[in-house]
């Protein structure tokens, strides 16, 4: 009704305006071949004469009868112009302009720049962009599209983190993935863990597989994600940009044009295990398989069927001899998991104000049983002129997430380790014999200490449950045509519910056969407040500058509260009133900073652009002797194809910046405190406070330290923008190089100081690197385009100093034989672990028991970064038609495949059972003699050793075993996604009332190549919440997918 | 216009101040105290002791020695002498950081306004040092806990740190001394071991000076039995004289109380570690009475152990006697006083003394463990030694089997060789190890530490 009038009114006007003029009339749709688009402008050429497109992407124009052609534009498409010599009815089709040289940028603060005018890299994705990727995570649909930004995926299993990283890792211990602000405010990524007070070790080797928060941002409601790759572009956030800045911008709607559309989006994703280890369907539970034959001709395949009492594989032949069938665990417990996604958005524009609605909701089931993962999002933004110097406008996004986790990891109960570990001659859901429980109700197991992972799942879950709001008010108010004020006041809230619970009987997490209830409240606020002035000055018509001054504000708070139940009294009773022994921790952080700023960029003519950044911070975490730094910037843009033509060239720049911006100190590192200990060796649970009815403190391992300053991360980077061809081939090409210093290390001393750690400004690194996009559209006609764009990134990060004499840090607790470290000349998180001992020609040395010896000290085992790393898109578009699939190459990159080794030490691998009756020779030398001088004489090995030793210790993680047998190379090709969309024919009459459908069909990750003999090599055992990376040990397994989409414009 | 560019200024100027203002008060945290009282630092140390005694350094020595054997998982590693330098950063950090740490810091807290916690603070800093360098030699003691201030402490050699034990224990019996009025505040249910009972620190801390002493037999037979005796002279004149005396490690019934032998071999590392063949030999040919609470019976229903280099998974378990949760663990008991008593008279060459010592020692270890006196066939069997038939083979392999579980053990050992093991012969190392490697946190942290990483090179003591 309200359009039908909405025409009558304009074709009214319309008949007014022809009695006054020597005018006819033209009219016609604009679309970019799928939709209609609203607002286009319509504009006679060499005339003030113009009009735009309505909700349903018509116009009506009257033209003078001079006139010989319209321009059509609209933001984000290529501008066309068309010939109206004797037609009035004049379609326009534009094309999607990813490249358009005057394309607006987003930038710190919400400033928008001119893409040209940028003296640093940035790299925009959009919400399409992002949808294509198949991923409900923001975070993880980057994967692959942009360069140097590399992701890094903890799991298929559903809301399981992703990390991402710009460039390269930046600080030792602070926060290496960037500053996420959404509309000019920054919000919570975050990943943690649940984990009370007196929980010893390092909690991202186990729990859950939680999300990171940005999880929480409805993707559909992402109209562009712009990457501030390195300090110069994101210097201007002061102390939180040393990590780069991602900065995401959503759909709203446009004052100018009237218009009123709906949009609706629905899917549905079907997921499944995409890799998963081989495991040995042959030998039973038990010991003694293996073993050399007496005249060592070979090993004695079987062994001894021990069910319940080891959990070893080196047992019987499972169907051969014992007559039990045995059983595929792995393979009968993944299931097919199921995604719906459904929005729905109402946008309403008038001349002066806009406003969209949107609500989007997600289910989602995974492929362990009994997890998922739900979001529902709800947001309005509104955007009102006042009157012609003053408007406001806000967004409020209020969001409810999660869902039923599932156990991951080193943890008795993780869902992989139960699994996999299982013998094949246990059936783990045994219809004949209850399923997982015994006739009793308890828990079956195969061995003592592993939870039944259908146990786990059934009865063990872990839930979690986000209320969010996240928002922002602004106005502006120009008091003169020059000067601009703007205030906005933003603000993220949210509390994480989390309730987890092991049903009396269970063996995790540390030894609660009495049942345990964990309740978690995760409380986060964060307001964040802008004062923006800005003066603009034409200094002379060929000299413009603009100068912004600001003051920022930001406040934020966090409380983590942790209670626990034990001994549970009444069995299914899941009320922490139920138990007998009760425990909590508390703890509370408050961080505030403030700021000064200043941002000045001048135009010269129309090729030389500077820009210069100021920023004074003052912030709770600095030192109590200095609490305030300065962070500056610099960057300047020439674009030299305005001063020279070359040939074939359409557009040339070359860019220049250098940058310094921060990253603040962890709180209250300023003084050494008291806590209560637990005391543990890594096997028990330990001893903990309160202790037999009394309480006890002793002194922190962490000295504090009063002169605390925030490191910095000094960043210069080049790069030049190249277009040839009428802009259908281009090439964006940076070099970076990064320098951190002042790196916060948590310095581990010698305990014999009374202390672990110190922590202090003493370190620094540098990243360099190279980021290539190269975009081309090879085949361009009426109908067909065939577009291709290509990222790659490679970056060399090099620690260059960790403190006075030392020589390598741990940066995060490990294992037994390996961890992360960061050592002196080498890259940042490299592996270090026991290694074997070789000779000076790097062959192995065997020991008489003809086995490697193992190396008396630790070194550098992998790099879990990759050499290099990059996209392939290619889109193929024929009339509505399109096909486009990404490409997402990693070379390089280890992982520690702790679970090869483990099944290896049981015999659970397939290889384990394949060579079980051979013996195996390790190519080496075998130690002969040893010299007075302590030297020794080596000789070809020849020892013989049994199917046994050869995986327990030399393949396996048993024994005098070397971590670095379990280091494979995690690098891959993978298919990332790939899509076929169909826009459905929209003709002249439907248009009134369908302005769009589109279906599409979309794969993730159908196809994946690589050596790594464990899941999916796109796994990090320790998550997103965590600085090092490259750990697999049980890691859940990664899931491919099929997408299967509706989306509809009325 | 000039207005609004003044009031744009003064607002400018007004945040610039602001800006300092509004980030101070945020800098303490409201999670951690900055002070704690002595009682609370005691409770700390004295649990800091218990895990020290108790836990993994505990399990490891006694599969060194046999009275256990590793059978799966790490257990089964470390049987095989698979330790190296990253095994027991853990143990050590604890040490250092959570023991002699805090007790230094409780020594300078409570000052000489309170000699009772200084006393006890002494007392146990020589016990976590005894267990340091028992277990890795040199170790630092005299720059060591200075935190940032002496980021490399120097090792101080063995026999420097042997003479500082024994200072420590003086200085902190004479402390231990002093009138209870002499205190503002005296130590009591925060201690956990001897509820405030000074007069017990005493007699247990002369006790400690006689094992210390009589570490040194290697080095000098003669002197270091005669220092024994003494202390041993002095603990009975404190009032040492019977199991009642005993030093406990207490424990309790809720999880993060439990006796981690108990929390490690029955909760949460069931079927890892089993008792020791070669100790169940020679508790069963003695038919020990205390074999059912060393072991639980095997699935033969008797009492036998792993053998070492056997991964026997129907051996018998370790016995309600270590595995239960709440039970006591000796830390310096009347037998093992009344076993450096045998020892030391042997050495003294008064073998009529040393047996009636041995005697005394194996009925108060049976006492001990069973809570009953042995049955006379026992007793005739086994204590009732006299200077004809006491042989310093009987002493040890008896205080072998009395110290089950206790690093003493293996210290024990070492210096006799007795009782006489076999290397597990699947380990790439052809001997039992003698100490522990330096740790890695020293190694790559500490300048002056030293680089032993060879398991076989002997203590200084051991030489």
């Amino acid at each position: 009704m309200r359009k039908k009038l909405l025409t009558l009114l304009l074709a009214w006007m319309v008949s007014m305006v022809t009695v006054w003029a020597q005018t006819r009339q033209i009219t016609g749709l604009v679309s970019d071949r799928k939709e209609p688009i609203i607002g286009a402008t319509v504009q006679v050429k060499g005339a003030a004469i113009g009009t735009v497109t309505n909700a349903n992407g018509r116009y009506v124009l009257d033209v003078p009868t001079t006139a010989t052609a319209v321009v059509i534009k609209s933001k984000g498409y290529k501008t066309i112009e068309l010939s109206i010599a004797g037609q009035s009815e004049i379609n326009a089709i534009l094309i999607v302009d990813n490249e358009n040289l005057d394309e607006m940028v987003v930038t710190a603060f919400g400033i928008e720049h001119e893409r040209k005018t940028l003296g640093y890299s940035s790299q925009k994705i959009g919400g399409d962009d992002l949808k294509k990727s198949g991923e409900q995570n923001m975070i993880q649909g980057l994967a692959g599209k942009a360069a140097g930004v590399y992701v890094q995926g903890s799991g298929g299993t559903p809301g399981a983190s992703a990390k991402v990283l710009l460039r390269g890792n930046v600080t030792f211990t602070g926060e290496n993935q960037p500053l996420i602000v959404v509309d000019g405010v920054p919000i919570d990524n975050s990943t943690s863990q649940s984990v009370a007070g007196d929980y010893p070790y390092n909690a991202n080797l186990q729990g859950v597989n939680s999300s990171n928060r940005g999880v929480d941002i409805n993707p559909d409601d992402i109209e562009s994600m712009n990457i501030l790759k390195g300090p110069a572009a994101a210097a201007l956030y002061g102390v939180r940009a040393g990590a780069g800045a991602i900065i995401i911008t959503t759909k709203k709607g446009k004052k100018g044009a009237k218009s009123f559309s709906v949009d609706l989006n629905s899917s549905i994703e079907i997921s499944q295990v995409n890799k998963l280890p081989n495991l040995q369907m042959k030998y039973s539970q038990g010991t003694g398989g293996g073993a050399l034959n007496a005249d060592q001709s070979g090993s004695i395949g079987a062994g001894i069927f021990k069910p319940g009492t080891t959990s070893a594989n080196w047992g019987n032949l499972t169907k051969d001899s014992l007559g039990i069938t045995p059983t595929d665990n792995m393979g009968n417990f993944f299931k097919t998991g199921y995604a719906y996604n459904n929005n729905i958005s109402i946008t309403n524009n008038t001349e002066n104000s806009s406003m969209r609605v949107s609500i989007g909701r997600l289910t989602q089931s995974g492929v362990v049983p009994n997890t998922s993962f739900e979001r529902t999002s709800a947001r309005i933004s509104m955007d009102s002129r006042l009157s012609k110097r003053f408007t406001m406008g806000g967004t409020v996004n209020l969001i409810n997430s999660g869902g039923v986790r599932s156990q991951n990891g080193s943890n008795l109960s993780g869902v992989m380790l139960g699994l996999l570990r299982a013998p094949n001659s246990f059936n783990l859901n045994d219809p004949n014999q209850g399923g997982y429980k015994n006739p009793d109700g308890t828990q079956r197991q195969y061995f003592g200490i592993y939870d039944n992972p259908y146990w786990t799942v059934y009865e063990n879950p872990f839930k979690d449950n986000v209320n969010r709001a996240l928002g922002n008010i602004n106005f502006t108010y120009d008091p003169l045509d020059w000067m601009s004020i703007t205030y906005r006041l933003g603000t993220d809230m949210y509390t994480d519910q989390r309730k987890q619970i092991f049903a009396i009987g269970s063996w995790a997490p540390d030894n609660a056969p009495g049942g345990e209830i964990d309740e978690n409240t995760q409380r986060y606020k964060e307001y964040y407040s802008d004062l923006l002035v800005t003066i603009k000055k034409d200094l002379s018509p060929d000299l413009k500058t603009t100068l912004l001054v600001g003051n920022n504000l930001n406040h934020r708070y966090s409380q983590d509260l942790f209670l626990r139940g034990r001994d549970l009294s009444a069995p299914g009773n899941y009320n922490l009133s139920n138990a007998a022994t009760l425990y909590s921790s508390e703890g509370n952080v408050t961080i505030r900073t403030a700021a000064l700023f200043a941002d000045f960029n001048a135009a010269y003519k129309n090729f030389l652009f500077i820009g210069l950044t100021g920023r004074n911070e003052w912030a709770s975490t600095f030192g109590t002797a200095k609490n305030n730094f300065f962070y500056p910037s610099a960057n300047i843009s020439l674009v030299f194809s305005e001063l020279v033509k070359i040939p074939k060239m359409s557009f040339g720049k070359v860019r220049l910046a250098y940058a310094q911006a921060g990253m603040s100190p962890d709180p209250y590192r300023t003084r050494t405190y008291f806590t209560r200990a637990t005391y543990t060796d890594g096997f028990t649970g330990g001893l903990s406070f309160p202790y037999l009815g009394q309480n006890g403190y002793g002194y922190s391992s962490l000295i504090g330290n009063p002169n605390l300053r925030p490191e910095r991360n000094t960043g210069m980077e080049v790069g030049a923008d190249l277009r040839f061809f009428e802009s259908r081939f281009g090439i964006d090409f940076t070099y970076y190089n990064q320098k951190s210093t002042d790196l916060l290390v948590t310095r581990p001393i010698a305990p014999s100081t009374g202390y672990s750690n110190l922590y202090t400004n003493a370190g620094s690194m540098v990243n360099k690197g190279i980021e290539l996009i190269v975009s081309g559209t090879p085949v361009k006609t009426k109908d067909f385009s065939w577009d291709i764009n290509v990222n790659y990134a490679r970056n060399r990060n090099t620690v260059l100093e960790l403190g006075e004499g030392l020589k390598e840090i741990s940066l995060e607790s490990g294992f037994t034989e390996m961890g992360a470290y960061a050592i002196k000349n080498l890259p940042y998180g490299v592996l270090y672990g026991t290694r074997w001992d070789r000779t000076s020609n790097g062959d192995l040395i065997i020991g008489a028991n003809g086995l490697p010896r193992k190396a008396l000290e630790r070194g550098q085992i992998g790099n879990p970064y990759p050499k290099w790393y990059g996209g392939i898109r290619n889109t193929f578009t024929y009339k509505k038609l399109s096909f486009t699939f990404l490409w997402d190459v990693r070379v390089g990159g280890d992982i520690w495949n702790g679970t090869w080794a483990r099944l290896n030490n049981i015999g659970r691998t397939a290889e384990s059972a394949e060579g079980r009756e051979k013996f195996y020779i390790i190519p080496g030398q075998k130690v002969v003699s040893v010299n007075p001088d302590g030297s020794e004489n080596y000789e070809s090995n020849d020892i013989k050793i049994s199917a046994y030793n050869y995986y327990r210790t030399f393949k396996g993680d048993g024994g005098a075993y070397a971590a670095e047998n379990a280091i494979q190379d995690g690098g891959w090709v993978r298919l990332r996604d790939a899509s076929i969309s169909y826009a459905l024919p929209i003709g002249p009459k439907a248009s009134r009332k369908i302005k769009g459908v589109t279906l599409s069909v979309t794969g993730r990750n159908l196809l994946l190549f690589t050596d790594y003999t464990g899941v999916d090599p796109e796994t990090s055992l320790t998550g997103a919440g965590s600085n090092i990376g490259g750990w697999d040990y049980f890691n859940n397994p990664g899931t491919k997918s099929y997408t299967f989409a509706l989306k509809a414009s009325f | 216009m000039k207005k609004i560019t003044y009031s744009v200024l003064a607002l400018l100027l007004i945040t610039f101040t602001g800006c300092k203002k509004f980030v101070d008060g945020y800098d303490t945290s409201p999670n951690d105290p900055s002070v704690v009282t002595p009682a609370l630092l005691l409770s700390n140390c004295e649990v800091a002791y218990f895990a020290t005694a108790n836990g993994q350094l505990s399990r490891q020595t006694s599969m060194m020695v046999q009275q256990s054997t590793g059978v799966d998982g790490q257990s089964r590693d470390a049987n095989e002498y698979a330790i190296d330098e990253g095994s027991n950063v853990n143990e050590w950090s604890v040490i250092y950081g959570n023991g002699l740490n805090n007790l230094k810091t409780l020594y300078n807290q409570a000052g000489t306004a309170n000699p009772h916690y200084q006393g006890i603070a002494k007392i146990m800093q020589a016990m976590f040092l005894g267990v340091a360098t028992d277990l890795w030699g040199d170790v630092p003691n005299r720059e060591a806990l200075n935190g940032e201030k002496g980021l490399s402490p120097k090792y101080d050699a063995q026999v420097d740190v042997m003479s500082d034990i024994q200072k420590y224990l003086d200085e902190g019996i004479a402390l231990l001394k002093k009138p209870a009025d002499a205190n503002k505040i005296i130590p009591g249910t925060d201690d956990y071991i001897y509820a405030g009972d000074v007069n017990a620190w005493i007699a247990a801390a002369h006790v400690v000076k006689a094992r210390y002493y009589n570490r040194l037999s290697k080095r000098d037979a003669a002197g270091s039995a005669t220092s024994a005796l003494a202390s041993l002279n002095d603990a009975k004149l404190a009032g040492f004289a019977g199991n009642e005396n005993n030093m406990n490690a207490q424990f309790g019934t809720k999880s993060n109380e439990y006796n981690q032998w108990y929390a490690f071999t029955v909760v949460e590392r069931a079927g890892y570690m089993k008792t020791g063949l070669t100790m169940t030999n020679i508790m069963n040919a003695w038919t020990d009475p205390r074999l059912p609470f060393y072991c639980l019976p095997d699935s033969g229903n008797t009492y036998n152990g792993s053998a070492t280099d056997a991964q026997n998974l129907d051996a018998s378990e370790v016995g309600p006697y270590l595995a239960t949760d709440a039970a006591p663990f000796p830390l310096v008991t009347y037998a093992e006083a009344k076993f450096i008593e045998a020892e030391a008279k042997f050495r003294a060459n008064d073998k009529a003394a040393a047996a009636t010592a041995h005697n005394d020692a194996i009925i108060a270890s049976v006492n001990a463990v069973t809570g009953a006196a042995p049955v006379q066939i026992f007793v005739d069997s086994q204590a009732s030694e006299t200077a004809a038939t006491i042989s310093l083979e009987k002493i040890m392999t008896h205080k072998y089997v009395a110290m089950f579980g206790q690093i003493e053990a293996y210290a024990d050992w070492r210096r006799t060789n007795i009782p006489s093991l076999t290397p597990n012969a699947n380990s790439n190392l052809t001997a039992i190890p003698r100490r522990l490697p330096t740790v890695l946190d020293e190694r790559l942290y500490n300048s002056n530490a030293p680089k032993n990483s060879d398991l076989k090179l002997p203590v200084w003591w051991d030489n």
